[in-house]
Order: C-alpha cells, then structure tokens, then sequence
C-alpha cells in the first residue's frame, strides 16, 4: 500500500498548473523551430496531387514519390525532430534542477517553518529558474555519466546477449524469436533501472545540495536495487497517462473523423503532449515522496530543522 | 526413369554424377561423366565449364570484390571451393591442357570459369564424353548455397558446361549481380551421405539404399532440365501432396519444412496451389512430375529465396502475421521462376530482367489477385510494408494498432494502392542510372541491378499490359512461353511476339523503357482559371519527358463532379497547353488518370488543383510538430 500511498502524494503534487504548463511548454518552444520547414515541405500539398488523400491521411504515394524526388529530402525534414533531441535533453535537465530545487526548498521550508520563510524574497517563477540554473551543471554531469551507462547497456552488454541467444536458439526461428525478446526485455529492463538510478541520483542530489555526481549515481543504484519492488511499482503505475494517451491517441483518427480541421489536430495532439508532461511530473514527485520517506539528509539534522523529528539526531562532525 | 515418352528440350548434355558427402569437413567427393553434344553449326576444339564455389574461394574473386563479402543481408564467413581432379576424355587426362579465364574483367585470382582444350575437335551434333574427378567444399551459407549446421544446401556445386547457344559459347564469369544460364540436359546423380539426413532435389528420386557405417545412397534422376540442385537435413519434416489443379496433369510437390514450421504447411500449400494454377491458365502446364519447396533453417537466410530447376528455396520466418505475405511473395516469385528461369530458360547473365522481372510480373499479379489489394510483401526503405501498414494487420487486437497509425510511416494509411509502391519506391532512384537493358554485372551497382531486373522491368510489364490491354499482352506472354519453352528466348524474341500479338510496332514503347536511361514522368506543369463574361475559362499547361512522349490521357474534374477526358498523343511534344470554356469552374486537372503508367517518375505532378488549400499542409505540420515533441520527450526522458 506504501505503493499508492507514494503516488496519491506525488499525484497531488503534480497537481500544480503551473508546472504542468511549465512542462508541457518549455520543450514545445524547441520543437517549434521546425514548423517553417515543415510548412515549406508541404507547400506543394496546397496545390498539387495527393492533397486530398492527405487531407484524410497519408498518401503511401505521395510518400514514395517524395521520397524518390531528391529536390526536397525527405530525411532531411525527419532528421529534424531527431537534430533536436540535444535541445530536448538540455530544457529536460534545466527543468529537473528547477523542479526538484524548489521542492527541496519546500520540504527545508516545511521543516523549518518561519525560519526559512525570512530568506524566501524571490518571486515562484525566478526562484525555478535559479532552482534550475543551479543545479544544471550538475545534472549535466549525471546525464553523462548515465549516457555511459546506457552505452555499456547497448553495446558491450547487448553484444554478449546476442552472442549467448545465438547460441541458444540454435537453428530453430521461434527459439531465436523467443530468445530475442528475452534479450531486448532485459536491454529494456536495465535501460529502466539507468533511468531510475538517474533519476533518483537528482533527487538525491538535489537534497543532499551535492556536487559528487558519480557518488550519488552509485547510492541510487543501490538504492533501487534495496527497494526495488516500490520503486519499479510506482513507475510502473506512473505511465500509466502516457498508455492512456497512446490509445487515445489509436482511436483519435475515429473520434476526430476522417479529415480533421488543423486546429483540432493541433489541440488534441498537445492534450496528449500535456499528459505526457504530467506522467513525467507525477513520477519526479513520487519518486521524491519515496526518497524522502526512507532517507533524511544528516545535513538537515540541525536542532532547529529536525524539532519536530522523533527520530534520534545522526551524529555529524560539527555536533561533537 | 524417364517420366515421358518423347524429350521435350534439346537435350545437349546429360551429367552422371556420383557424389559422397563428409558431414565432417562439409566435402564432396565426386566423379562426374558429361555428354555433351555440339548444338551447334560449327566444330568446338573447347569446352567451357563454370566451376561456381571458386567463387567462394577468397575475397579476391570477382564475386566477393563485386559483393564487398556481403550478399542479401548475409556476410560471408566460410570458404568454399572447388577442384579438378582429372578431366578424362578418350583416355586422356587433359587438365593439363586446361586453364581459367576471366573474359569479363581479367581478375587473375577469379577461377570460375574454365577453358578445357579438346585433342579433338567436335562437329556439330558430335558427343563428347568426358569424365571429372572433382572435390568441392561447401562454404558457409553465402549467395543461396553451402552449409549451417547441419542444413546443407548445394547449388552450382559440380562442374557444369557452359552454354553454347546460337552458335556462340556463352561465356561469363560469376558476378555478384548475376545468376546462372546453361544449356537443358538429363541428370543421374546419386549422393551418399549419412542416414539420417533427409534429401530433397530437382527431378525424382529413382532409388534409397543403405549402405554400411549408418549411411544411405539416393538416386534421383532429371530431365529436360538446364540445373540440378539438392538439399539435405536431418530435421526437415517431410509433407507430400499430389496437386491436380485445372485439368492440368498432376504433380507431386515436396515440403521439407523445418520442424518449427510444420504447422504453416497449409499456408505452404494454399500459396503453392494458387500459384501453380494460375501459372498454368495463364502460361501453360507446369510440365514435370514434382516440384520441392525447402524451408531453410535460421541461421541459413543466406539459402532463402532460390529457384532451382524443380525446387525452390522460399523462407519462412517465426510469426508470419497472418494478413502480411513477406513469405508468400518470396515462394510465389520463386515459382512464377519455374516459367521464367526454369522453362523459359532466358540468359541471367546476360538478360537478368527476363526472368527476374517476369517472375516478379507474374508473382505481383498472382499476389493481387489471390490476397487482394491491401496485402504487400514489397519492402519500403528497411521496413516491408505489411509489418508498418495498419491494413496489413489484424484487427482483432484492437485499438492498440491504432498506434501504428500515427507513426510516421504508417499515418493513415488508408490509400488504395493504385501502383506496386515497393516496385516504384525500388526504380525511382536508379531510373537515370542505368537502362533496363544491361549485363547483370554492368549495372552501377547491386542496387542498380537489383531495382532494373525486378523492380523496373515489373514496372515496364505492367505499363505494357496497361497500353496494349490485359487480352492482347496476356496473349503475347502465353504465345512468348509456348514458343520459347525449353528454350533460350532474348528481349528481341518477347518484342516480336508483343508486336505480333498486338499488331502494330512499338518502338516508340520499347525505346523509353527498355533501351533508355531515362525517367518517363507525365505531369500538369500549371493550371490557370478565370472567369470570362460569365464562363469559366481554364488553361492547362502539360509536360513529358523527353524521349518518353507516349499517348496519354488527361482528366478534367470540375467543381458539381462532372467529368471530362482528353487525350494527349504521341507527337514528339514534351509540351502542350489545354483550354476550355465551361459555366462550372475547374477544380482539378489529371494526367494519366487511370494510372496506365507505373512507370511515371512522380505521380504527385499528375493532378493540380485550381484553388489552393493549405488544410492538409497545416495538418501534416501539426503532425511533425507532434512528433518532434515525442521525440525529444522520449530521449530526454532518458537523460
């Protein structure tokens, strides 16, 4: 049930407008960059053939002969999404630091009540962006870090999986099917456990105010190696909206009609950004209620943060 | 075992071949006697064989430099070669007398083709009797032959002459981009080999027997046929059924299924049958007694997808969906080979697109016409249409492949195809490279010679059959396979029949699209309305590429849906302009409505519009922008 009760308090959490907008919007000014391209792309449509298949949806044709027609690469135009990943990643790590600096702020200020509240001068919004501009290097660091990680996962690690399938599957397809989707359900498997350890090393990071990066990306594997069933649980039910939306978004063509307006295709493919933006903001906040629930920084065991702690003071340095 | 009466090729070699086989080193061991009698009208003091496993020897040869070591998606790994012991004739070992040549490109390490200077010369219709000792050694599985594991599939793996046709020695070493042409013959070859493989091969089995130490000889025997290839494996599961199909006379055919795929033999024979008969309406019967269909195991895919005289390769991989036919449209072009290649033996050396592309002509429209219009096996950059094509799956597992739907290759794939999109996404790129008409080695590169010989020439017989009608071409295809069966036809040979059939010439058709490197593309090259005392006055400008200026239609559709069709003939003008007066506006003009040419370069400069709209540009912008969105969200998500 710690389960549920973790992600009824991120869920609240996430609950908050303005950073649900602050999430769905600073990625989208990135991807923005690519609508005159794409509107040059399509010019033709406004005159030529295809254009009312493609009204009504893709026109196998028209792609093949696009594709053929070397004048306007069509690689080029979906290269672009791809070309801006670098952006998605960079805003993606500024608004980790931005959000987990000001909740952490806000669980110091909790514990520290009045105290705390005579330095808080700083408008929500200018506080996020130094929450995030603080913490963004360090991030950066982690993300690398990760990045090597994820690459033992997919190159030495996925070799030797295929290696080791090969061998099994010996010359029958369906072992060798079976044995594929074995191997590429543990490349998933660990690719999440990189992704949690990651994420719980900002979290951890951001609480502790560290700077050894590596030290807390160890801790988090271990840490969602101890309590592994709850943190897997929580992320699990945690994408939930993004499943919900990938099925609204199957059966959006039969709820939209065969030729939808521009404008309705816009707003429904954002309402689906939005709670993918969400599924994002409900996990952080969860997996924070998780960290916090089982691990206090001993920075924060001074006598006036920790009055109201039953829990006996860790013993620190400066306390002797 | 003659299974009939009277021969029906020219029978000008017949091969009696003993073969044993070491599972241990994958050699053969083999005595080979040739008889081979002069076709021809002159006197030969030469034979020529193709030794084809040389091919295999190292990455020097003209094959592997061709290929970079690479062939279909499959590398090369092992070697394979193989050796002249003797070459016997008349008591006279004239291996010494021997030597290789490589007429095609002067590569001294290729040994593929083998020049055996005669003591004696043959006149025509003089036999020669030769005997050869020879060992070959399997390579790994590469370019349709060799062994894995325990599967061993031998193709081109004796000595074979080479073809002497029209009274010249056909002569050419193996290519990267080249089958195989020799010249019909009769085949005895028995195979020893442990017991507990299972065999399948072209022609019949005449004879099993064991032998001692756990071994077995089996016999087949084959006629009237220009190529012998056999398989063996101790895992294949063996179905037989006798097929009497359209009054036809009956044939046995033989699955050796891996036991993984067993269970699919009905969809095997499904295919099987419906191609088979339809080859024989439309052709003529298939004429032998038995025809074998091998499922070659994983980690064999360098074996899938060969023709053989009498037997096929197809391959059949795990979890075939069962409304997408990657499968089918392998096994049914393979036996459309069974016409084109194995009866109507044209030249693969030298005129690959004659059976490549008959075959794939033949198997589109067998593929249509059996599985319906929304079934592609076609391939579309690295993904096959039926695995990214929504239609293409089953929609019992609801709306979770509405997903696919608003992936990027599959968005709202609800067109009706109105071209083989594979066919023309394979040309489009090579169209100005090379023409059709080529030797399979000169094409640019495999790519070149892959989209000329299957994709093109497929093209170039639907675009035939559209502009003489399906009844005149269907007739000159049938009459061009009576004449030439068990024979050695050239394109020259097809375009007399074509021009016979349907009574007129046609250079003007054959020239653009065999002959020429160029992209026939018809379009609208603008589009002007106005309104004029109270009438609608509309000009259209139209375009064809020079060298390609084929009759053509036009297509006028206005704004209440009434119609009108003009034509544009074949004058020699790469231009014109069209106008008409009419009380309701224009709303599109097209070119070639009824899509006669697939051939056409780019379909989308064939209808415009008089007014623009820019809903399906906005639409189509909403979607990248989306996509993008999802793109970057799910990478930074991992950061």
């Amino acid at each position: 049930m710690k389960v549920f009760a973790d992600l009824e308090r991120g869920f609240r959490r996430a609950c908050n407008r303005r950073l649900l907008m602050l999430f769905w919007l600073v990625p989208l000014v990135p991807a923005l960059v690519i609508v005159p391209a794409v509107l040059a792309f399509f010019a033709d449509l406004d005159q030529a053939g295809f254009r009312d298949e493609m009204e009504r949806g893709l026109s196998p044709e028209w792609l093949v002969d696009v594709w053929s027609r070397s004048t306007v690469p069509l690689g080029t135009i979906s290269l672009l999404p791809v070309m801006l990943v670098p952006a998605g990643v960079l805003v993606q790590i500024f608004l980790y630091g931005a959000v987990l600096g000001q909740r952490v702020a806000g669980e110091r200020q909790a514990l520290a009540g009045p105290y705390y509240q005579v330095w808080q001068r700083r408008t929500w919004i200018t506080e996020l962006f130094a929450h995030g501009a603080r913490l963004f290097g360090r991030f950066l660091r982690l993300s690398l870090f990760g990045f090597i990680l994820y690459w033992i996962v997919f190159s030495p690690v996925r070799s030797a999986l295929t290696a080791l399938v090969e061998v099994a599957a010996g010359d029958s397809d369906r072992q060798l099917a079976i044995a594929r989707l074995i191997r590429d359900g543990v490349i998933l498997a660990l690719t999440g456990c990189v992704s949690l350890a990651l994420d719980y090393a900002r979290i951890r990071a951001a609480r502790l105010g560290s700077r050894a990066m590596l030290l807390r990306l160890f801790e988090a594997v271990i840490f969602t190696g101890r309590h592994s069933v709850r943190v897997f649980a929580t992320s699990l039910i945690a994408v939930l909206p993004v499943l919900l939306a990938a099925l609204a978004l199957g059966d959006g063509s039969r709820w939209l009609g065969a030729s939808p307006p521009s404008w309705l295709l816009f707003c429904y493919f954002q309402a689906i950004m939005l709670a993918r933006s969400f599924s994002r903001l409900w996990l952080l906040f969860t997996e924070y209620e998780i960290d916090s629930d089982l691990f206090r920084p001993a920075e924060w065991a001074e006598p006036w943060l920790t009055a109201s702690w039953p829990a006996a003071r860790p013993e620190v340095p400066w306390n002797s | 075992m003659p299974a009939w009466a009277a021969p029906l090729s020219r029978r000008v070699v017949a091969y009696q071949i003993e073969a044993s086989l070491d599972v241990v080193s994958n050699r053969l061991q083999a005595t080979e006697k040739i008889t081979w009698t002069n076709p021809s009208s002159q006197s030969q003091s030469s034979i020529y064989l193709h030794l084809y496993w040389n091919a295999f020897r190292g990455l020097e040869t003209t094959y592997l430099r061709e290929s970079g070591g690479f062939d279909r998606g499959v590398s090369f790994v092992r070697p394979g070669w193989m050796r002249l012991r003797r070459i016997q004739v008349d008591n006279q070992d004239l291996l010494p007398l021997s030597r290789f040549i490589r007429p095609d490109d002067g590569n001294t390490e290729d040994d593929t083709l083998l020049e055996v200077r005669l003591p004696k010369a043959v006149a025509p219709g003089q036999t020669l009797i030769a005997e050869i000792v020879f060992e070959s050694q399997f390579p790994g599985i590469f370019a349709r032959t060799g062994v894995a594991g325990d599967f061993y599939f031998a193709g081109q793996w004796f000595p074979k002459v080479a073809a002497l046709v029209r009274d010249r020695w056909n002569l050419h070493q193996f290519h990267a981009a080249s089958e195989f042409f020799a010249d019909f013959g009769q085949y005895d070859v028995s195979i020893r080999l442990p017991a507990r493989f299972v065999l399948g091969a072209t022609g019949q089995v005449v004879s099993r027997s064991p032998e001692s130490n756990d071994l077995q000889r089996v016999v087949f025997h084959a006629e009237d046929v220009h190529d012998f290839a056999w398989t063996a494996d101790p895992d294949f599961v063996v179905v037989r059924e006798r097929l009497a199909l359209g009054g036809f006379a009956p044939f046995d055919v033989t699955l050796l299924l891996r036991p993984d795929n067993a269970r699919h033999k009905d969809r095997y024979l499904f295919a099987i049958r419906a191609t088979m008969l339809r080859l024989g309406r439309w052709y003529g019967p298939y004429p032998y007694t038995n025809l074998t269909v091998v499922d070659p195991p994983a980690g064999a895919e360098g074996a899938d997808a060969m023709e053989y005289p009498q037997l096929i390769t197809a391959g059949l991989r795990w979890r075939p969906w069962d409304r997408s036919l990657p499968f089918e449209s392998i096994l049914i072009h393979e036996l459309a080979h069974q016409y084109w290649y194995g009866i109507v033996a044209s030249n693969e050396f030298e005129e690959p697109y004659l059976d490549e592309g008959f075959a794939s002509y033949s198997a589109g429209r067998i593929l249509n016409e059996v599985y319906g219009g929304d079934h592609f096996g076609s391939r579309f950059g690295s993904l096959s249409w039926a695995q990214v094509w929504p239609a293409a799956l089953p929609w019992s597992l609801g709306s979770w492949l509405g997903l696919l739907q608003e992936w990027p290759w599959a968005t709202y794939a609800n067109a009706r195809i109105l071209a083989p999109l594979g066919e023309v996404q394979r040309y489009r790129p090579i169209a100005t490279v090379d023409p059709l008409v080529r030797f399979s080695w000169q094409y640019r590169d495999l790519e070149s010679y892959a989209a000329n010989a299957y994709s093109r020439t497929e093209l170039t017989l639907t675009t035939l059959e559209r502009i003489l009608g399906r009844d005149i071409f269907d007739g000159a295809m049938k009459a061009y396979f009576e004449r030439w069966r068990f024979d050695h036809p050239t394109l020259t040979d097809f375009i007399a029949i074509l021009e016979e059939r349907s009574g007129r010439r046609l250079d003007a058709v054959f020239e653009p699209l065999f002959f020429r490197a160029i992209a026939p593309d018809f379009r609208i090259d603008s589009l002007d309305v106005s309104a004029e005392q109270g009438q609608w006055r509309s000009a259209i400008r139209l375009g064809r590429t020079a060298g390609a200026t084929l009759a053509v239609d036009l297509l006028l559709v206005f704004e209440d849906g009434s119609r009108q069709q003009r034509r544009w003939d074949n004058d020699g003008t790469t231009w014109t302009e069209i106008s008409t007066q009419t009380v309701v506006p224009l709303r599109y003009a097209e070119i070639d409505p009824q899509r006669v040419f697939p051939i056409d370069a780019d379909f989308s400069n064939n209808r415009r519009y008089a007014q623009a709209s820019s809903r399906a540009r906005l639409g189509w912008t909403a979607r990248f922008l989306f996509w993008t969105q999802n793109v970057m969200h799910f990478w930074s998500g991992l950061a």
